[in-house]
């Protein structure tokens, strides 16, 4: 009986995500385009592996990857901490919500706000610069500081989920940890990390997990504005599955980078699953 | 000891706008680009506020150049349809895959649950060919055909429906109640705090998706908001005043559901966190 109230949504699955994914694992090892298939076996993988743009591309992500889950991580943290310690509820919840705000807005809108800001000659960013005295910026038209720029923009989107997650967790932790620590004499600071810290450890993780995930799929943002420039700076992963498959109609190739990009998400994943099972003893 | 105390708060709040500070200032300056004439956008010093607050020819030439209004509908059925489908189909799910024992439950479970993990962008090729052949681009049932369910919303209802007590539904199956029965008329009353949770973040979700629209539309009229700012800005590349009001237009339905139904969101959000 049970089993009949699952029925749809497992059919659905069944349908809609289970067969399209084996039939991408099964192509992956056909050369798929509209010249037709033929099949190639681990010579489909080999193409990939050996083809120095997926590599350029890897490294792309991996960049984008290594600037944004930090920045977030951290950045939320601090701002979830200082959220905590406000003891109006009504102001904790207006700032909350304040830092929620870009969750409103789509990627795309997001994208192209920040690019208007960016822009080198009329954006408000060089601007502020200027009015410094600091050397205005390329942003997303440099090559170097193409990547550090959409980190800014995922920083600045993610922020406020974050933000939400640890707070809550933070005050899911019994107060009475911190008042035995200051009956103690322990110093904030003290208690921040040797007590704060480890407790909210799950929560934290859970967000590590959630940024690098959300940083490795990167596509709307840098598809919306640089389109992979300039000259491959931006081409992440992703943006390089949607041109093999729908610029280029390599439909073979593009499942096999499929294919690769979902076994580095599974092993992320994986990390987390044992991470998490480390359960903090109270 | 209390001065040390006033500039710990200061301190406090110090931090705290400033963070406030960078996630509202994109969004107001969007706002107000919105309103500026094309010399006033690219107006050396920079201009901060538009010399016309009212200033609605931006909103009228997005208007007039895309047909938004009605991406914006097709945002909302597509968002409407995946919420209503969603619903029905993850609370049928979570209910048999928490109150039931069968043959196989837990390994379906771990399989709709892997889904978690597969990104779309991994089925996007096949599905794409899949929908083709069905001669379902450019139809509405295409469109949303990804967003209908999401493996999130089947594990989250499991755990709403995990918090039922049994007793319950024993009672009114010694009533003699039927199995449908108690799900609608018991089982369901007990959960809206997690339906309207779920239904609060698939709405969003569904609405800000991008790629997916992207793949199954060709037509203009068949754009969802996503897709459609995408090809406005497009033609009106650097043309910032008209961006930034095409922008605005498509962030207006999820901002009045968000002021609306804030605690929700924060409660969904938080909720979305613990494990």
């Amino acid at each position: 009986m049970g089993f009949l109230f699952t029925l749809p949504a497992v059919l659905y699955f069944g349908v809609v995500y289970f067969y399209p994914f084996l039939t991408s694992v099964l192509m992956s090892f056909y050369d798929w385009s509209p010249l037709g298939t033929k099949f190639i076996g681990i010579n489909a993988y080999q193409a990939v592996l050996s083809d120095p743009t997926f590599w350029h591309t890897v490294k792309n992500s991996l960049y984008l990857m290594c600037l944004s889950v930090p920045g977030t991580v951290i950045l939320a943290l601090i701002f979830a901490v200082f959220l905590y310690s406000i003891k109006s509820d009504r102001s904790r919840h207006t700032f909350n919500i304040i830092y929620l705000l870009p969750y409103v807005v789509s990627l795309i809108a997001a994208s192209l706000i920040w690019q208007w800001l960016f822009d080198p000659n009329y954006g408000v960013l060089n601007y502020f610069l200027g009015l410094v005295g600091l050397p205005k910026l390329g942003w997303l038209t440099s090559e170097s500081q193409v990547i550090p720029s959409i980190s800014l923009v995922n920083i600045w989107l993610r922020l406020g989920f974050n933000v939400t997650i640890l707070l809550s967790g933070l005050q899911t932790i019994p107060t009475d940890f911190y008042e035995a620590a200051m009956i103690d004499g322990a110093s904030n600071t003290k208690i921040f990390f040797k007590i704060t810290l480890p407790l909210l450890n799950p929560q934290i993780i859970l967000v590590t997990i959630n940024e690098l995930i959300f940083a490795a799929k990167s596509f709307d943002q840098i598809y919306a504005t640089t389109q992979g420039g300039p000259a491959n700076a931006s081409r992440v992963i992703m943006l390089y599955l949607y041109d093999t498959a729908f610029k280029w109609f390599h439909f073979g190739k593009a499942s096999v980078v499929a294919v690769f990009f979902c076994l580095f998400l599974l092993l992320i994943s994986i990390m987390q699953w044992l991470f998490l099972r480390k359960k903090v003893e109270y | 000891m209390q001065l040390r105390l006033k500039i710990q708060k200061v301190f406090l709040i110090s931090v705290v706008t400033l963070g406030a500070t960078f996630i509202l200032f994109p969004l107001i300056w969007m706002f107000l680009t919105s309103f500026k004439t094309a010399p006033e956008v690219l107006r050396v010093p920079l201009a901060f506020f538009p010399d016309n607050f009212f200033n609605f020819e931006n909103y009228k030439n997005v208007l007039e150049q895309q047909p938004f209004l009605r991406f914006i509908l097709n945002s909302m059925l597509i968002s409407g349809l995946s919420l209503v489908v969603s619903l029905i189909l993850c609370s049928m799910a979570g209910y048999g895959f928490s109150k039931f024992t069968f043959w196989g439950k837990e390994i379906l479970f771990f399989l709709i649950l892997s889904f978690l993990i597969v990104p779309i962008q991994s089925v996007v090729v096949p599905l794409f060919n899949w929908v083709a052949r069905l001669n379902l681009i450019d139809t509405f049932i295409g469109l949303s055909l990804p967003l209908l369910t999401s493996a999130f919303g089947v594990f989250f209802m499991r755990q709403a429906m995990d918090g039922v007590p049994k007793d319950y539904i024993e009672a009114a199956r010694i009533d003699g109640c039927s199995e449908i029965g108690i799900f609608f008329r018991v089982v369901l009353p007990m959960v809206k705090p997690a339906l309207s949770t779920l239904a609060i973040i698939k709405f969003m979700m569904s609405w800000n998706e991008f790629l997916w629209p992207l793949v199954s539309t060709n037509s203009t009229k068949m754009k969802v908001v996503t897709v459609g700012l995408y090809s406005y800005t497009n033609m009106y590349f650097t043309e910032y005043h008209l961006v930034t009001a095409a922008a605005v237009f498509s962030l207006i339905p999820t901002l009045l559901i968000f002021i609306t139904f804030q605690k929700g969101i924060i409660r969904s959000v938080a909720l979305s966190g613990i494990k």
